[in-house]
């Protein structure tokens, strides 16, 4: 079973999306910042993270930089999720090194669509 | 889907508290960016999760206001004072509709059209009264920014060049997304159509075309990053292929190690736990019982040899100890948790009132149990919100008296010993003693002589008295009918005091002293018939010796026991009564007793117990439900021997002192009728009016003891009266002898009647006995019923009758009789048998007091006989229906003689007019002997 993170400072929106990502089989890990996500993957780097934008500590951005250079940290799928209306954020975020964008609020369908374009799943 | 939305409400609850008070400190200092991003990021998180709740009103507000915030953050616009009330009137439209989401599970219908079109109106820069004008560009002003650069940034053009210069890594820009404006990219309002979604965009949303321009752009400008994010793309799906089996086989490894993940990847959630308030409380019961029985053990131990039992007691007793202190911390909030609102109410209270306010926190973190910190909330919300209303000046007023414009309220908290020490203080314009001493008279809580002798610091305390309240000008923060009394009260439940200290034109201080905790309390323990009790060391203000050898004595005043404490009757309970156990402590006999002096309520009641015996800590247990409903305890409480006491509840106990002394009166009449053909006996009011023979008044008939200055008495129509309650009172000497003295007040027996009354003045006031009046000789003197012997002195008995027609001049003559009739009076209210009976006694009847028509019936079986029957139509109605004494005249007595059905009654007289009964009963009696 695929690992997947979720990276959000709200604990309803991580409940959500545990939801979401259990239903498409995947193994769930929570971390309310960049920083304590960081640590999760330095425990066991997932296959897929699915990150805030706008979290207290380490946001989004860094945490993507910071895990890009971590040993190994090459490998998991970075879905960045956003409500930011600014195209910069995501053009940003990108640039940072994660792999696709979803806007919020989103939903198992978006997801699995995601999952599929960045191969995690298989399109079924 | 509820479990969501609950769990949303309390996440978001949390956040715009923090908003809220994070506002205000955002206004202070407007130029603090980490603020900022806080209040953006929060009110940001609360948008988002209402997307995926389906909440579009929700959505929208928390947009608006998150649309004008980011304006603030990207330098757009100014912060102004009606630019962060706007954005807290959207954050109370938020808390109001999550009120109504939490009341009934959905949005409420309507929008919030208005406000979002304000909010959108100022954030481009259109709101009135907001300041349009640029500010003078400062040598850092950054054209490209449209901004003044913040400190440690570099300009957009310094940044260009140094993008040509250097290879560029994107992910080591942190500057650069600020200058991403450059990407062209048009901000779409709220209500966009976007056609590849066929619907409207979302607040906040981008339609999928730009987005799309905007990724491409992206992936051709992140194609200079070092690593190829399409290569790895691909490589990945391989790897990911061939690593599947790897992977499965080392699942239960990973499950491991998720959780491990799962449990360490969250410190920051980890570490705290939520946990009911049900769980702890009941964790705090366990462990005070495992105090007790440590105590218990100890005590058992002292008496022994046994060196082997101490060692691991010792330990015991320590852990236990440790676990106790764990266990109180659990409980333990920090009194910020009580404060987080206040920043934004001062805020309010400062733009409604246009005054300048400044709130300065101290010692947020200091500890007080939850149960505490709860009870507290609203009296410091309350009296933070006077300081602000009532204690600071309007800011011209301020500079006027020489001090800085802007007022400061300062709040602070810190421990000492077991006792939470809150103070809030004002440097505003004090107290008005003055004000306060005229509101007191108004209210009557005071005299003018009183007053005068008063501290200031005493008459500042008025604040605190019931029904309070200064404010001449009912604002719309104070004077909502709740005053500083209402705050007292909740303070002194908890067992806090406040108090006040101020000074004119330097402001004032209140400080509130409340225990640390409610679980554990200083008790005073007491002894009364065997039986040990504990009293809660904040109610007991003193105690005092009673009895042999002490200046004071228990009096009994009407049925009441009351004791003279400095110059001031205070009401007496006796614990034996209240238990029912032992006898009652006699009247200042010789046998010795304490009077525990209680804070019942702000009044103070004596309570007379055997006994004071120690002072202990005691953990506060609750009552079973079946002995919730005695008033009298509050609780029980196991002490160090193991032996379990019940904690006395003052408030209770005074509520006991009415229902004592009804009891008292039941009693009484049983005990009458039970030796009811003797005399029974009578309450006598001894006093010396003309010579030094003592006189005797059946004390049921006096309304009231006075003294009056004899300056106070006026002549009249050849009369002495008084001006008493508004009424003219005639004076009647008691007897011709009693004289007038120079210079002392002279001691009147107050007589209320059918509305008038009527005063007989007396040299003085001797004594209350209570005896059996046994009249040995009839009097033909005027004025004098007879003569018995009380207190082994012969005693006239005063003929109160006849001194009221003589004030009334109503000279109505009365024969004296050569025989004592006997009259039977029946009534099941005990207090009006009291009143009747010595009334007829005294008029020279034999009265046979009963209460019902068991007692009645058991009187007719004896065989007595009466001359006539007295009593409340009803039982009356009743014996005659029985066949008892149907020859005798039945004189009804009752308080609504126009209702009463006058048939088979003899008369019906009013309640209140006794000398009408007299009257009448002499009449009948006679009447019948005639017959």
């Amino acid at each position: 079973m695929k690992t997947c993170l979720v990276v959000d400072d709200s604990r309803v929106i991580r409940k959500v999306a545990r939801k979401i990502i259990e239903e498409l089989e995947f193994n769930c890990v929570e971390a309310a910042d960049g920083s304590e996500a960081l640590e999760a993957c330095r425990k066991q780097m997932p296959d897929a993270v699915l990150l805030d934008w706008n979290m207290p500590v380490m946001n989004g951005l860094d945490f993507v930089k910071a895990l890009r250079r971590e040993e190994g940290g090459d490998t998991p799928v970075v879905v960045f999720c956003t409500t930011e209306n600014d195209m910069a954020h995501i053009t940003e975020a990108l640039r940072a090194g994660a792999d696709e964008y979803v806007m919020k609020p989103f939903d198992g369908d978006i997801i699995e669509s995601k999952f599929q374009q960045t191969g995690l799943i298989r399109a079924s | 889907m509820d479990d969501l939305i609950s769990e949303f409400l309390t996440e978001t609850a949390e956040s715009l508290d923090v908003i809220d008070s994070e506002l205000v400190r955002f206004e202070n200092n407007p130029e603090d960016r980490a603020i900022l991003d806080n209040i953006f990021r929060l009110l940001h998180t609360v948008k988002g999760t209402c997307g995926f709740l389906g909440l579009p009103r929700l959505e929208a507000v928390a947009h608006a206001g998150e649309t004008l915030l980011g304006k603030f953050r990207d330098g757009e616009l100014k912060v102004s004072p009606p630019m962060v009330t706007l954005v807290l009137q959207a954050i109370d439209q938020i808390k109001e509709l999550l009120e109504s989401l939490e009341a009934t599970g959905q949005e409420p219908a309507g929008d919030d059209a208005a406000l979002i079109s304000r909010l959108e109106d100022a954030a481009m820069g259109k709101l009135e009264g907001a300041e349009q004008e640029a500010p003078a560009k400062p040598d850092n002003w950054d054209e490209d920014l449209g901004r003044e650069l913040r400190p440690g940034e570099v300009s957009l053009a310094d940044l260009e060049a140094a993008f040509q210069s250097a290879d560029i890594d994107p992910g080591m820009e942190p500057a650069a997304a600020e200058a991403a404006p450059s990407e062209p990219v048009e901000h779409l309002g709220v209500g966009d159509f976007d056609p590849e979604l066929g619907r409207e965009l979302r607040p906040g949303e981008v339609s999928a075309a730009e987005l799309e321009a905007a990724f491409q752009n992206t992936e051709a400008e992140a194609a200079v990053a070092p690593e190829q994010p399409v290569a790895v793309k691909s490589d990945f799906i391989t790897e990911d292929m061939s690593q599947e089996e790897a992977l499965q086989s080392a699942m239960a490894e990973l499950k491991g190690g998720t959780e491990g993940n799962h449990g360490e990847g969250g410190p920051r959630v980890q570490q705290t736990v939520r946990v009911g308030v049900d769980v702890l409380e009941a964790l705090m019961t366990t462990v005070s019982e495992l105090v007790l029985t440590r105590n218990q053990l100890m005590q058992t131990v002292r008496g022994l040899e046994d060196d082997e039992l101490k060692g691991p007691l010792q330990r015991l007793s320590a852990v236990t100890g440790e676990l106790q202190d764990g266990v109180m911390k659990t409980r333990m909030q920090p009194i910020g948790d009580a404060w987080r609102k206040l920043p934004r109410i001062i805020r309010d209270v400062s733009t409604d009132l246009g005054k300048k306010i400044e709130l300065v926190m101290e010692g947020q973190d200091t500890e007080l149990d939850r149960q505490v910190l709860e009870l507290i909330k609203d009296p410091l919300t309350h009296m933070v919100r006077n300081s602000a209303d009532h204690g600071l000046e309007m800011p011209a007023e301020r500079a006027a008296a020489g001090k800085s414009e802007k007022g400061t309220i300062k709040l602070s908290a810190y421990h000492e010993g077991g006792h939470i020490i809150i103070s809030i203080a004002d440097d505003g314009k004090g107290l008005d003693t003055q004000r306060i001493g005229e509101k007191a008279l108004e209210k009557g809580l005071t005299t003018h002589d009183e007053l005068e002798r008063m501290t200031e610091a005493q008459i500042h305390r008025f604040i605190f008295a019931p029904g309070f309240s200064t404010a001449a000008k009912v604002t719309n923060l104070s004077g909502r009918g709740v005053g500083m009394d209402v705050v007292r009260t909740n303070i002194e439940q908890i067992g806090g005091v406040v108090d006040v200290s101020s000074t004119a034109g330097r402001g004032s201080h209140f400080s509130i002293k409340i225990p640390l905790t409610l679980a554990i309390v200083s008790a005073l323990i007491v002894g009364c018939d065997e039986e040990r009790f504990a009293i809660p060391q904040l109610a007991v203000r003193e105690l005092v010796r009673v009895g042999a050898g002490s200046e004071h004595s228990v009096e009994n005043l009407q049925g009441a026991q009351v004791m003279r404490l400095r110059d001031r009757l205070m009401p007496i309970i006796d614990l034996h009564n209240v238990l029912g156990v032992g006898e009652a402590t006699q009247t200042g006999d010789d046998q010795a007793a304490f009077v525990v002096v209680l804070d019942a309520g702000g009044r103070n009641v004596g309570l007379v117990v055997d006994n004071v015996l120690d002072t202990e800590e005691i953990v506060v247990k609750p009552l079973s439900e079946s002995l919730r409903n005695v008033q009298a305890y509050s609780g029980a409480t196991i002490l160090g021997d193991g032996s379990v006491i019940m904690i006395l509840d003052p408030n209770g106990l005074a509520g006991e002192i009415i229902s004592a002394m009804e009891e008292d009166v039941v009693i009484e009449g049983q005990s009458a009728s039970v030796t009811e053909l003797d005399q029974q006996t009578q309450r006598l009011l001894l006093v010396r009016a003309g010579g030094e023979e003592p006189k005797a008044v059946p004390l049921a008939l006096v309304t009231r003891l006075e003294e009056f200055d004899l300056t106070a008495l006026e002549n009249t129509n050849g009369r002495r009266v008084v001006q008493y309650r508004g009424r003219l009172m005639p004076i009647v000497p008691l007897g011709a002898d009693v004289v007038e003295r120079e210079g002392q007040r002279q001691p009147v027996l107050v007589f209320a009647e059918n509305h008038t009354s009527i005063g007989l003045a007396v040299d003085e006031i001797v004594d209350v006995v209570e005896e059996r009046v046994d009249l040995q000789m009839s009097s033909d003197k005027q004025g004098v019923i007879g003569s018995a012997i009380i207190k082994g002195k012969a005693t006239d008995v005063v003929d109160i009758a006849w001194y009221l027609d003589q004030s009334r001049a109503g000279d109505i003559q009365r024969r004296s009789s050569s025989r004592r009739r006997k009259v039977l009076l029946v009534d099941a209210d005990a207090f009006a048998r009291r009143m009747i009976a010595p009334l007829l006694a005294a008029a020279g009847y034999d009265v046979t007091p009963s209460g019902g028509m068991h007692e009645v019936k058991a009187i007719a079986e004896a065989g007595e006989q009466f001359d006539a029957l007295v009593g409340d139509p009803s039982a009356l109605d009743r014996i005659r229906k029985d066949g008892l004494w149907t020859n005798l005249p039945a004189l009804a007595v009752t308080d609504w003689p126009e209702d009463t059905q006058a048939e088979g009654l003899t008369m019906v007289l009013p309640r209140s007019d006794r000398g009408a009964l007299i009257a009448a009963l002499d009449e009948v009696s006679q009447e019948e002997k005639v017959a």
